[in-house]
């Protein structure tokens, strides 16, 4: 399932990855629960570790990274490796992910 | 009568007149109606900033970041949707001063001053899982994320001025935002010493 808008795109079409891209400020962690639906889906059904590619987004507003963050949560509950994938050429990837893996030691960072 | 509290970096002054500033007002109705335009304003005053650094790009995506979510807070708790959000980026010598004002309701002001005075006692990274955790369970609607990621940059000082029953009974407040230019690399000047 491939969603996006005019300012970005959610690619879950793979069963463990999901690629996201462009621009991410919607207005509220509320109007990112719909986006990320697909996510938690497929992080649900995953049958080992699921990828999570931010390498291509621009820019993250903090009700975003509350979205992927409550990611991260189901993934503890679940008990589920989880992967992060970010870029070495946008600052606020590293120091970003290496926050949200504070709330799961299941969490992998990958800056690349 | 009117009085002011003041946290953070508002409490300290800065040196000498900014070399460069700009400023824009903009309507909380407008920004709420299409809520990209608070995106598009950050980057726009970014973008108009950027040149002086060395490293535009990364000096523009920076103080976009700051920015944005300055003027998210802002227009989501402005008392009215007719009263104005007013913007202001001054580009000093070692320092950028990012300042966003707007009128707001007493309990709004209030939480601004608690949640401003709790990321300035804390770690930031240990505020963030609590936040997170807390936000989890009992508070799906909100992030309350804003001030706790931008304080996670060392050369980022955050600060805010809160005067109360300042116009028709409504709280003043300005969210500022002091960077370090020394403490992020985006912000080294450019080879000519231009700022």
């Amino acid at each position: 399932m491939i969603q996006q808008n005019e300012n970005f795109t959610i690619d879950c079409s793979s069963p463990d990855v999901a690629v996201l891209a462009g621009v991410l400020r919607l207005s509220s962690p509320a109007a990112y629960e719909e986006w990320l639906a697909p996510l938690r889906e497929a992080l649900t059904h995953a049958d080992a570790a699921y990828t999570i590619d931010i390498s291509k987004v621009q820019f993250l507003n903090s009700s975003g990274i509350t979205g992927l963050s409550r990611l991260v949560l189901l993934a503890r509950t679940l008990g589920k490796p989880l992967v992060f994938i970010g870029s070495t050429k946008t600052a606020w990837h590293g120091k970003t992910l290496r926050l949200i893996a504070r709330l799961y030691k299941g969490l992998e960072v990958r800056l690349q | 009568m009117p009085t002011e509290s003041t946290y953070g970096s508002c409490t300290a002054v800065l040196p000498g007149n900014p070399l460069a500033s700009v400023d824009v007002q903009v309507s909380a109705l407008d920004m709420m109606v299409h809520w990209g335009r608070c995106s598009l304003t950050a980057d726009f005053l970014a973008e108009f900033i950027a040149p002086s650094f060395a490293d535009s790009d990364g000096a523009r995506v920076e103080i976009s970041i700051i920015l944005d979510e300055l003027i998210e807070n802002a227009v989501k708790f402005c008392a009215s949707v007719e009263e104005p959000v007013v913007v202001t980026v001054d580009n000093f010598d070692s320092v950028i001063r990012v300042q966003v004002s707007n009128l707001c309701k007493k309990e709004h002001a209030d939480d601004l001053g608690a949640a401003i005075s709790e990321v300035l006692r804390n770690n930031p990274e240990e505020l963030f899982v609590r936040t997170v955790e807390f936000a989890a369970v009992e508070d799906e609607l909100s992030s309350r994320l804003g001030f706790i990621t931008l304080s996670m940059h060392d050369a980022v000082r955050l600060g805010a001025r809160i005067s109360k029953g300042s116009v028709d009974g409504l709280h003043s407040v300005t969210v500022q935002v002091v960077i370090e230019r020394d403490g992020m690399p985006a912000l080294a000047p450019t080879s000519d010493g231009a700022a």
